[in-house]
């Protein structure tokens, strides 16, 4: 977890209305899903940490930090529509998001590749659909 | 067929028969149903194909494992379910023993001689 992943969890679970990620995930989780946990499910996880830019010659803050986070839906249903549909929205909200970092502004928030692939565990198919994401942040002001 | 093999063949068959008279438990068996999804795929549906089936579930003496499924971290427990012979059961099925559905991960038994018929099964979720 870092805490541009955990802005954009709490992004998505504010996304509470009609058709929204909350309407259409039983809930969002941070890299694994609790134990018991129903589908469809949304993980957050970090890709990528933050990789910082410096300025040559500055004091050594840098002026920006850019991640890649992954945004998966985790479905156990032989049919991949409901997360196809879930993963439509994420990538309809996340794109330019206003994220909340929590010591830092967003500059940035754009997709990047989408995640697509079915797994057999158990004798039972899950589906896995979602993105990356690139997530560039400064210093808040 | 020798006397002899006449003999334990009957004995045979009515142990079979007498066999599901000492499962403790009833089960319903789960039969799944494919449909189109709309999407190009396939969807899934399970519904009652026997009901009142006479099982014993049974947990095996393994280690109960904590494993990553579907990103998500389970106990798996593994358990053999019992049924009579007779019984027409799928790997595709399902089993609903006291509100818990189990998954036929397969048979442990399947040969001509058994007296009941065996299958390996684990939970469909945590609970």
């Amino acid at each position: 977890m870092s805490v541009t992943s955990e802005a954009v969890r709490k992004f998505l679970q504010a996304d509470t209305g009609a058709g929204g990620v909350m309407a259409l995930a039983k809930d969002v989780y941070d890299t694994f899903a609790p134990e018991g946990s129903d589908g469809p499910y949304v993980l957050v996880r970090v890709q990528s940490p933050a990789i910082p830019s410096y300025t040559v010659g500055g004091d050594g803050t840098p002026y920006l930090e850019e991640s890649v986070i992954a945004t998966e839906v985790v479905d156990q249903n032989l049919s991949a529509a409901a997360a196809e549909d879930l993963a439509a929205r994420i990538k309809t909200v996340m794109q330019d998001a206003a994220l909340e970092i929590s010591g830092q502004e967003t500059l940035w928030c754009r997709w990047r590749s989408d995640l697509d692939h079915m797994t057999i565990e158990n004798k039972l198919p899950f589906q896995h659909k979602g993105q990356l994401w690139n997530v560039k942040a400064g210093p808040a002001e | 067929m020798s006397e002899y093999g006449d003999a334990i063949a009957d004995a045979r068959h009515e142990l079979a028969e007498a066999a599901p008279d000492f499962l403790p438990n009833r089960c319903t068996i789960l039969r799944r149903t494919l449909s189109d999804d709309g999407r190009s795929g396939k969807a899934e549906s399970y519904a009652e194909a026997a009901s009142d089936v006479p099982c014993r579930i049974v947990l095996l003496p393994v280690h109960l494992l904590n494993m990553l499924v579907g990103e998500s971290v389970k106990e798996q427990g593994r358990f053999n379910v019992e049924l009579p012979y007779t019984i027409e059961i799928l790997e595709s099925d399902r089993l609903l023993i006291k509100g818990i559905t189990y998954v036929i991960s397969g048979p442990t038994n399947d040969t001509s001689d058994a007296l009941l018929r065996v299958l390996l099964v684990t939970k469909l979720k945590a609970v």
